[in-house]
């Protein structure tokens, strides 16, 4: 920020003369974080529980119940269907990741803004994607994405490259695709502020030093930015993994999985599963369980690959 | 309305709960001297004809989706008010919850659970099955096989199109092999005839003078439509191949699954679904089965007529292509006649129906519209089994829906609604003449679409978005469908066989409840209608164990 | 001089191209809240008259009495979120006490686990508790659900502040309390701010979980009463794209709200680096 940083405010509280001793000190701790344990645990966690559970049996949500051991868990690995739905996932996965940059490059942008003013607007328009509700940006995209008559294809058309028309979500090649750049430009709201929240600590006076020793505008980004939001990445990290890997939103409402399963993700499969006609509940939390692990697995490993970098 | 799913999946018959029983000789006791004594031949309804009681007031809760519908609306409050108007004690609540994102569904789930769900309620096919196998909606076999108060003496089951034979999919739909729910708008299914939407002016400019009524005629339609650079079909990647696949499918194949089968069974129409479970377990009908691969290939050959990236549209992108003049045919259901009426404005438009299958398209068709899916297809209105336990309201809500299954008042529906009747000898509107059944409806027991109709929804329509799409051949179609289907009448032929959860266990239950009735000194009839399933049950597990078990080894 | 002025341009173009893109659907779904069905299908782009503002009409008198209800859940929700994941975030931050560790993986974990068949024991578990129809079933859970994130989000925050701050406290007789209310609070002005909108927002946009849990109509959000502006028919969006629109006008002023304390928050104290 170009703001000058204010000194911390020295008020002079009158603190009482409670004595730090450790042993005070966990039980604040544990204290503070009882009620967050409390909460998670009991509307969190209980519900879920039964679907652990279940992960184990045949069940159709209501009466039937058999306990069948690992046989979902054999029958999943089994069906290619599930490992087609894995690996559109990862792809997924790692665009998604892939498309964390934009986000961070309009982060930067807007930080090295001049005036405070604008830097208030822009924050202020980049929460509007918050507000436009998912059937708007499906309406649009859906129109777009028409074959017969839609936006790209009808483009293609009138500067003449009609060759290259697509069909855009309904080509198994490209379906995936078309989703992915249905984001566009990619700018979460929440990861940015992330972001911004992050850069509060820094001197202006770090650039002047970055300009007279010739930096070029990238560089400094590399130099001086980066390292800054380093925690915040992570967090975002976070929340783009566990976003992907249990996601099924958008496709159930534009694609449904298909065509030919080409869009399929696994949330997507387990919610086929329980409530595609065969209320297969069981089967469907042993997908939950798998999903878990794995989530659980990468973020373990990207967080502890980010850390000792 | 929406929410269909033609696929029939190879439920069973276990038999009718106790507490049908119970319900039953509540019931019957009751309605006798109704049904027996005072039959007026007088064809307007007064209140002497049914048998409620006129003392209490009761307050009834009725929920649907119609809001989102207005014609079906405006005639299910209309219908409601002049019950209301008839039978001043009774108040009734008419809940709109909206279809949106699963809540009605989602809702419902929640509201039975803790026991607060509404009397009776409008429900999918999907819905009336989940919801019967979870226990929550009533099986009405009883009321069905009495005399309705609005009925002249009939029994209220003769008064439906079909009559019992009419709701054979609805009892192999579930578990219990139960009827539990009511139709009273005619909805999808019921129509004999899925006709498509056409574009008068997209025919007229490709030099297309005769609507076509066999399949080849279709096909040259589509040939000339295509080579005026129009697109013949607006498709869709999921109803459409659901619909598609059904209505070509039952047009092949008469009697061909009771073939398999030697006389004892073949001539049982209640074993129908067990027959077919068994054809696919056994590879009586397999991957090679030359008709669904005759089925397969002249799907194949249609398809190259619909819009181009047709599987990745949905039915409301497909209903657009429709309305901006971009294809010529649309399939849709009556229930959007209306809309269409309103919204089309330029362009003419008119309903064909489907057209049928004859030998010079494929060797296997046989020339005939099935009659068979003149049957009520699952949809309509479930009752809350909660009212068991409250007798008085469960013969006022019974006779709500008697009353709105009567002829008199399905005479004003139809015309408010635009919609045809699952009702004997109600009045069609024009517009809808060709949805029903005409002298082309012949087959009684068509085998088509077995195999795509066993497997697993999800991957049906995967494997068909990629075999009419050109990504894979016919052969891996017919090997991924074939492979699913087994595999899921594999589960389930386990499931029946076991002694906990299958057929022996609700063989021990029916016989219980016989045993019961007669001790309780139950009804003859309805003695009877248990003695019947459980035979009925007995003959498939013999099925089973004879034709399954060797394969499941 | 002139190459700063164009650095600056740069950038100012670079993010208006990026909150074109971004404002469009909102322009869009402003035009749709004002056509017709025979608009939406055959002029989906275009704004043309005649305008249709019985829309509004229609979408304000199944949206307004929602309004309140949508307002004390969201609120409710997010204060209850803020209190819980301040103190457990600075807690697993700042402080030491045994199973540390555990404890915050036990809660982390959970934003892995999917949520596809929580539906029937989340609302049999509120039902138990004699939650049902009441604000708190929705804002109970609302509140839980965003625990795992923002904890971390809270963690990785207090972690990033500098010691100093918290020793100068210390040195002069502080306590744990203390130093949390009023360091580290103020020091998370921001985060705060965007914990807030984030969880109001989602809150604001929960449909099925106060559909089930809230069953008398006088209770229920706004989307609620969005759904039943929805309809069957390709094109019939007009009602419900003008209740969108109703519906988010109290989140345009929150943020205005939320921006302000984000920015405040960055703005007062810390210390150089």
């Amino acid at each position: 920020m170009n703001h000058p940083i204010k000194a911390l405010n020295t008020k002079t509280y009158k603190f009482g003369s409670k004595s730090a001793s450790s042993g005070k000190l966990w039980l604040t701790g544990l204290l503070f974080v009882m009620p967050a344990l409390v909460l998670t645990l009991l509307f969190d966690y209980y519900p879920i529980l039964s679907g652990v559970y279940h992960a184990f049996y045949r069940w159709d949500g209501a009466q039937t119940e058999k306990f069948v051991g690992f046989d979902n868990f054999v029958e999943i690995f089994q069906d290619r269907v599930f490992w087609i739905s894995v690996k559109n996932m990862a792809i997924i996965l790692v665009s998604h990741i892939l498309l964390m940059i934009p986000t961070i490059v309009a982060c930067i942008v807007l930080f090295r803004l001049r005036s405070g003013r604008s830097q208030y607007l822009y924050r202020l328009l980049f929460c509007i994607p918050m507000v436009v509700p998912m059937l708007v940006t499906m309406l649009l995209w859906q129109f777009m994405y028409n074959p017969q008559f839609g936006f790209f294809n009808q483009l293609l058309d009138a500067v003449g490259l009609d060759e290259y028309k697509q069909l855009w979500l309904g080509d198994p090649d490209l379906a995936l695709g078309s989703l992915l750049f249905m984001g566009f430009p990619w700018i979460n709201t929440i990861a940015a502020l992330i972001y911004l929240g992050g850069l509060q600590g820094v001197d202006g006076s770090i650039w002047d030093a970055a300009k007279m020793d010739g930096v070029g505008p990238i560089t400094q980004a590399l130099r001086i930015e980066l390292p800054l939001i380093k925690g915040q990445f992570k967090l975002n990290m976070v929340g783009v993994i566990s976003g992907t890997i249990t996601g099924y939103g958008t496709q159930l409402v534009l694609t449904n999985g298909g065509p030919g399963n080409s869009t399929l993700v696994p949330g997507l499969y387990m919610y086929q599963r329980a409530f595609g006609g065969n209320t297969e509940f069981g089967y469907a939390s042993a997908v939950g369980l798998l999903l878990f692990g794995i989530a659980l697995l990468i973020t373990v490993a990207t967080l502890k690959m980010i850390k000792s970098e | 309305m929406k929410k269909i799913r033609l696929a029939h999946t190879a439920r069973w018959l276990p038999p009718l709960l106790l507490s049908v029983a119970i319900a039953a000789t509540g019931c019957s006791r009751q309605n006798e001297p109704a049904a027996g004594g005072s039959t007026p031949a007088a064809t307007n309804l007064d209140d002497s004809k049914s048998s409620i009681p006129a003392d209490k007031t009761f307050h009834i809760k009725l929920m649907d989706w119609q809001g989102q519908n207005p014609p079906y609306q405006a005639a299910y409050d209309q219908a409601i008010n002049d019950y209301m108007k008839l039978h001043p004690n009774v108040k009734i609540e008419h809940i709109f919850q909206p279809n949106s994102n699963n809540g009605y569904d989602k809702l419902l789930d929640t509201q039975f659970v803790s026991h607060t769900a509404p009397d009776a309620m409008q429900l999918s096919g999907d819905m009336i099955k989940k919801y019967t196998n979870q226990g929550y909606i009533m099986a009405l076999d009883s009321y069905y096989n009495q005399p309705s108060a609005y009925a002249e003496g009939k029994n209220w089951i003769d008064t439906f199109v079909g009559g019992a034979s009419g709701f054979q999919n609805a009892k192999t739909g579930n578990k219990f092999g139960a009827i539990s729910f009511v139709p009273v708008d005619g909805g999808p299914g019921l129509n004999s005839n899925r006709p498509f939407f056409y574009n008068m002016d997209l025919l007229k400019q490709a030099g297309v003078t005769k609507l076509p009524e066999t399949w080849h005629e279709f096909m040259e339609v589509c040939q000339k439509l295509k080579d005026a650079g129009i697109t013949p079909i607006a498709a869709d990647n999921n109803r459409w191949l659901l619909w598609i696949h059904a209505w070509t499918g039952n047009q092949f194949g008469e009697n061909y699954i009771n073939g398999f089968f030697d006389s004892k069974y073949a001539g049982n129409s209640d074993l129908i679904e067990t027959k077919k479970a068994i054809a696919v377990l056994t590879d009586k009908v397999g991957t090679k089965d030359p008709i669904m691969n005759a089925q397969a290939e002249l799907l194949k050959q249609f398809s190259q007529y619909w819009q181009d990236g047709w599987a990745g549209a949905n039915e409301q992108a497909a209903q657009q292509l429709f309305l901006y003049q971009k294809a010529a045919f649309l399939l849709d259901g009556n229930w959007n006649y209306g809309f269409y009426k309103e919204n089309i404005k330029d362009f003419e438009w008119g309903v064909t129906p489907f057209p049928v299958i004859t030998e010079q398209s494929s060797p296997y068709a046989e020339g005939a519209m099935p009659k068979g899916l003149d049957m009520l297809s699952v949809y309509g209105w479930g009752l809350n089994k909660d009212l068991e336990k409250d007798p008085d309201k469960l013969k006022v809500v019974v006779d709500i829906f008697q009353y709105m299954t009567s002829k008199e008042a399905q005479d004003k529906f139809v015309d408010t609604a635009v919609v045809n009747s699952p009702v004997v000898g109600v009045h069609v509107p024009e517009v809808l003449i060709p949805f029903m059944e005409s002298d082309k409806n012949k087959l009684q027991n068509p085998a088509g679409n077995l195999l795509f109709a066993t497997a697993n929804s999800p991957t049906f329509l995967a494997a068909a978005q990629q075999f009419y799409t050109g990504k894979i051949d016919q052969e891996e179609f017919m090997s991924l469908i074939g492979q699913d289907a087994k595999k899921t009448v594999e589960k389930k032929a386990k499931d029946q066989l076991d002694e906990k959860i299958g057929i022996p266990a609700t063989i021990a239950q029916v016989e219980k409840d016989i045993a019961d009735l007669k001790a309780e000194n139950g009804p003859q009839p309805l003695i009877d209608a248990q003695q019947k399933t459980f035979e009925a049950l007995k003959l498939q597990l013999e099925m089973y164990k004879t034709y399954a078990e060797p394969v499941l080894k | 001089m002139r190459k700063a002025i164009a650095a600056e341009a740069a950038k100012h173009g670079f993010l208006i191209l990026i909150c074109l893109v971004v404002f469009y659907p909102l322009l869009l779904m402003i035009q749709m809240s004002f056509k017709d069905v025979g608009q939406i299908i055959y002029a989906f782009f275009k704004v043309e008259p005649p305008f249709h503002f019985e829309n509004y009409a229609r979408a304000w008198k199944q949206v307004y009495p929602m309004i309140g209800n949508s307002l004390i859940i969201s609120g409710g929700t997010a204060l209850l979120s803020v209190v819980v994941a301040l103190f457990a975030g600075y807690a697993f931050g700042r402080l030491r006490f045994p199973w540390k560790e555990q404890l915050f993986w036990v809660i982390f974990a959970k934003l892995f686990l999917p949520g596809v068949l929580n539906l029937v024991p989340a609302f049999v578990l509120a039902w138990k508790l004699g939650l049902l129809n009441s604000y708190w079933a929705v804002i109970l859970f609302g509140a839980s659900a965003s625990l795992p994130f923002w904890i971390f989000v809270m963690r990785t925050f207090v972690q990033q502040q500098p010691q100093e701050l918290f020793e100068c406290a210390k040195i002069d007789g502080a306590g744990e309390t203390q130093t949390f209310v009023w360091i580290a609070v103020p020091l998370l002005r921001p985060m705060i701010a965007l914990l807030m909108i984030n969880v109001f927002i989602a809150e604001w946009n929960n449909y099925i979980w106060p559909l089930v849990t809230l069953t008398s109509p006088d209770k229920r959000p706004i989307t609620v009463g969005l759904a039943f502006l929805t309809s069957s028919f390709p094109g019939d969006y007009g009602p419900l794209m003008a209740g969108y629109v109703i519906a988010t006008v109290p989140l345009l002023l929150l943020f205005s709200l939320g921006m302000r304390q984000f920015v405040q928050g960055l703005t007062s104290g810390a210390i150089k680096i």
